[in-house]
């Protein structure tokens, strides 16, 4: 497969990446977030995360995608009559321009790290989804990203806008073989919820192995309105996602739970916070990680309960089950209180290897203990898997579970 | 013990005591090398121990103020290390004598409130007055039974030897910045040596006190509890209020070997413009248990994690800890637990109250390395919230890299339930004394575990901070 690529890093400068803007015809507002992006990329050092493994990370091997090259878009029915936009985020730019202005950077701050610059400067890929007022939208829509060349890199940008009362299940995948040489994922999906509005919003990250996924994704959620976030993480070699709920509006809510499965030498690295800051804003957290040979998995969780929020109710989950003796798991399950007036909140986190006495139990029961574990660690993240709504992918998901296992 | 709502007649002036300042020698304000070499000079120290404080404070300079990352805190930045007196040596020299104790340190002890206890432990009271220790009596059977209980700066004179075995093996300079300071300027501190098999059933106690404006304290603590030995050690403070910053940095060091027990117990009252930065440490062998009691009362910022290192099959480590932060204050406290040895338990339990404005953070690590099969650890923190303008934070970091072991931490931060206050008003008891009983309670967990004069002198504490707390 051929594509247009952008020539390696160093060789990028401001003038290339304000011509191949205004060769794209993109409004200036944007030319200018992009050169604005990369002059802070050039001049900003690396991030310093003590527990993502970036010494082995070659960013002058990175070759970034020039063209909408790695988005496949997935939907069951025609949705155009109901106004429901489902379409690259580089074409909605010429058709949705005023739109894509008004929230396109409002949840993600491009310069919190050097890699969220990058991918505002560079993005080419990515999917945008607008869903108007009151309309429900029954099957799930979904968007994949495979790495369009071995070694390469993609930064792909996702912008989902859900009108007032709307509602829709969106589901974001990343997918390879196993490639050979490294590659480079650096997606942000940025997505807000009208009043009353319903998202069910599933991340799923099964990168081949040598590939370095550092992405961000963030809600912010509006009155009455309310998100069931599910992800899963089985892929890629070294992960680091930040990912954020914001409940703004009074009554807004969150059902978030995750899966991750780490093996061999990954390290995978989760860093969800949570922002209660409307009133009676309510969340339940449930993240589950398995962690498997030399893997290392973190949890860098944080639930922020900002002064004027009332009657906030919070609640995290967060267990991690070790399958091997020098797999290693981090968890730090963390809570910023800024207010008494807290309904509930607090967290509660395990780690621990299978339960012998459940072994025992189903061994007694004449299942050989691989198959137990296997039943086990099934059970585990099966909270997880239910919330897939579509079949095949839940089938491969456990599918590839089981593999791992 | 049992929670009481009555009211203890109780004077808060007395904990804002200041007596006339009375010194042989005080060093000029900030730190270089003369400084070091002074005060190592002026105490006849071996070369080796100058040598030490040197090297560490080169280790201080090159460190940085710890603003951000894991145990960092954006308020050090108001510290101004340049306006600190790093020694001070008090006019007085160690006394045994209680007679000889000089009048206005026996009106502190009167003034702390703690008369019942002195005539009670008075043989264990070991008393320090400005950096150094000025009183300490030891009971005539524990010196038979070979227990040492010196200020730290005899104790290096008289036990050289025991002295440099285990002095930094604990906590090295290097371990933070904090520590390094502690290291180049210390002064004071408490040595205990409890010899093999020996139990030592009554607490020895030790008071501190800083009484200089501007002035540093840096007390250093070495405590070896041999195979099979056990020992309490309290340590409480109070001191007066200042108008200026002022700086506590000591550094705790215990080793418990096999089969020992060690309970160290602190309760600390600091002023509420000290800037508390201790670094609390032990290490703990086979089948030893090492428990630390921990209340943070007072100080405008602390930061202390007290630590049990699990080096032996069996070792068993505890901290209990609470915190009360009120108007302007800081409390960042908690536990670190680091199991190294297979078989080894512990528990943290942290119980943290904010009012006033007052921020708490619980901030902790659970560490289980590879090899420490069937390591156990549970962790419980809770914190109340009382009025909206306070604020609570919980930052566990939790590092497993074993399968074979367990790890439950639980948390919740809440506030005061309008039905349990209704309950008690309705009961007849006014609003600010069920206040006081519900705080009161949410710490008992910690009040039961100390001896009874901390007990109720905490519950003063409590109550009287408590008091104005309506409306």
């Amino acid at each position: 497969m051929t594509m247009k690529t952008f020539p390696p890093l160093a060789e990028i400068s401001d003038a290339l990446v304000i011509e191949r803007s205004r060769a794209a015809g993109e409004p200036e507002w944007l030319t200018e977030q992009r050169v604005d992006a990369w002059r802070f990329f050039a001049s900003a050092e690396p991030p310093y995360w003590r527990r993502t493994d970036l010494s082995k990370f070659k960013p002058e091997q990175v070759i970034a995608a020039a063209d909408t090259a790695a988005t496949s878009l997935y939907q069951e029915e025609d949705l155009t009559d109901q106004g429901v936009v489902f379409t690259t985020l580089a074409q909605a730019i010429h058709s949705h321009s005023d739109l894509i202005r008004r929230y396109f950077g409002t949840a993600i701050e491009s310069k919190r790290h050097k890699f969220l610059a990058l991918n505002a400067a560079l993005w080419q890929d990515g999917v945008f989804l607008y869903v108007p007022k009151h309309v429900n939208v029954e099957l799930p829509l979904t968007v994949m990203f495979s790495m369009p060349i071995p070694g390469g890199a993609i930064a792909p940008r996702n912008l989902i806008i859900l009108d007032d009362g709307a509602s829709v299940t969106f589901v974001e995948e990343y997918h390879s073989v196993a490639a050979s040489d490294q590659a480079f994922a650096t997606p942000v999906t940025e997505m807000f919820l009208g009043n009353d509005a319903t998202l069910r919003f599933v991340a799923v990250q099964t990168w081949g192995e040598d590939v370095y996924h550092i992405g961000a994704q963030k809600v912010r959620v509006g009155r009455g309105a309310s998100v069931e976030w599910a992800a899963v993480n089985l892929g890629a070699r070294v992960q680091h996602i930040e990912a954020e709920t914001a409940l703004e509006g009074d009554g807004s809510r969150v059902e978030w739970v995750a899966a991750t499965f780490a093996a061999d030498h990954q390290n995978l690295l989760t860093a969800p916070w949570l922002r209660h800051i409307g009133a009676k804003t309510e969340a339940h957290m449930d993240f589950k990680t398995v962690v498997k040979d030399q893997s290392y998995t973190t949890f860098d969780g944080m639930i922020k309960i900002e002064r004027q929020s009332r009657a906030t109710v919070s609640r995290l989950e967060e267990h991690a089950l070790h399958l091997s003796p020098k797999a290693r798991s981090d968890s730090i399950p963390g809570l910023m209180i800024d207010t008494n007036d807290v309904a509930k909140a607090g967290h509660a986190s395990t780690s621990g290897e299978v339960d012998e006495e459940q072994l025992f139990y189903m061994r007694s029961r004449g299942i050989p203990r691989d198959e137990a574990i296997h039943l086990i660690v099934m059970g585990f993240f099966e909270p997880v898997l239910d919330r897939i709504p579509n079949d095949t992918l839940r089938q491969r998901i456990a599918e590839m579970i089981e593999a791992k296992i | 013990m049992a929670v009481t709502a009555t009211n203890l007649d109780f004077d808060y002036s007395k904990y804002a005591f200041r007596n006339e300042e009375r010194y042989i020698f005080k060093s000029e304000k900030g730190l270089n090398e003369k400084v070091v070499r002074e005060l190592s000079g002026m105490k006849g120290e071996p070369e080796w121990m100058l040598k030490r404080r040197l090297h560490a404070l080169e280790i201080f300079r090159k460190k940085p103020t710890p603003l951000t990352g894991m145990w960092a805190n954006p308020e050090l930045a108001e510290l101004n290390y340049d306006d600190i007196h790093y020694f001070v040596r008090a006019g007085e020299r160690p006394q045994k004598d209680w007679d000889a104790v000089p009048p206005e340190i026996k009106n502190t002890f009167e003034r702390l409130g703690i008369p019942e206890a002195e005539r009670k432990f008075l043989a264990g009271v070991g008393a320090q007055y400005e950096s150094e220790v000025v009183y300490h009596s030891l009971r005539e059977e524990w010196a038979k039974k070979g227990v040492i209980f010196l200020d730290t700066d005899t104790g290096l004179k008289e036990y050289p030897e025991i002295f440099k075995q285990y002095f930094g093996t604990v906590v090295p300079a290097a371990d933070n910045k904090y520590a390094a300071l502690n290291t180049a300027v210390w002064s004071g501190g408490s040595f205990v040596y409890v010899p093999k098999g020996v139990h030592v059933d009554i607490p020895l106690q030790a008071y501190f006190r800083i009484n200089a404006e501007r002035m540093g304290q840096f007390e250093r603590t070495l405590i070896i509890v041999d195979e099979g030995a056990s020992v309490h050690y309290i340590e409480g403070c109070t001191a007066p209020i200042y108008s200026t910053n002022s700086l506590h940095s000591a550094v705790v060091e215990i080793i418990v070997k096999k089969g020992g027990k060690c309970r160290y117990t602190t309760i600390q009252n600091w002023a509420n413009n000290i800037f508390n930065l201790v670094t609390k440490r032990a290490i703990a062998y086979e089948e030893a248990s090492m428990e630390w009691v921990d209340g943070n009362i007072g100080s405008r910022l602390t930061m202390k994690y007290p630590s049990v290192y699990l080096m032996g099959r069996g070792a068993r480590g505890e901290v209990l800890s609470v915190a009360y932060a009120g108007k302007g204050q800081h409390q960042d406290a908690g536990a670190k637990m680091v199991h190294i040895a297979p078989d080894t338990t512990s528990r943290i339990t942290n119980k943290s109250v904010s009012k006033n404005g007052g921020k708490t953070t619980y901030r902790g690590l659970a560490k289980v390395v590879p090899g420490a099969t069937g390591a156990k650890i549970n962790v419980n923190c809770d914190a109340l919230i009382l009025d909206e303008k306070s604020s609570s934070d919980t930052i566990p970091y939790i590092e497993i890299e074993e399968d074979r072991c367990t790890l439950a931490h639980e948390a919740t931060v809440g506030r005061i339930g309008e039905e349990q206050l209704f309950y008690l008003m309705s009961r007849g008891i006014s609003e600010s004394d069920a206040l006081s009983m519900i705080v009161l309670g949410f710490m008992e967990p910690f009040t039961r575990e100390l001896p009874m004069e901390y007990a109720v002198e905490l519950n003063r504490l409590i109550q009287l901070e408590m008091e104005g707390s309506v409306g």
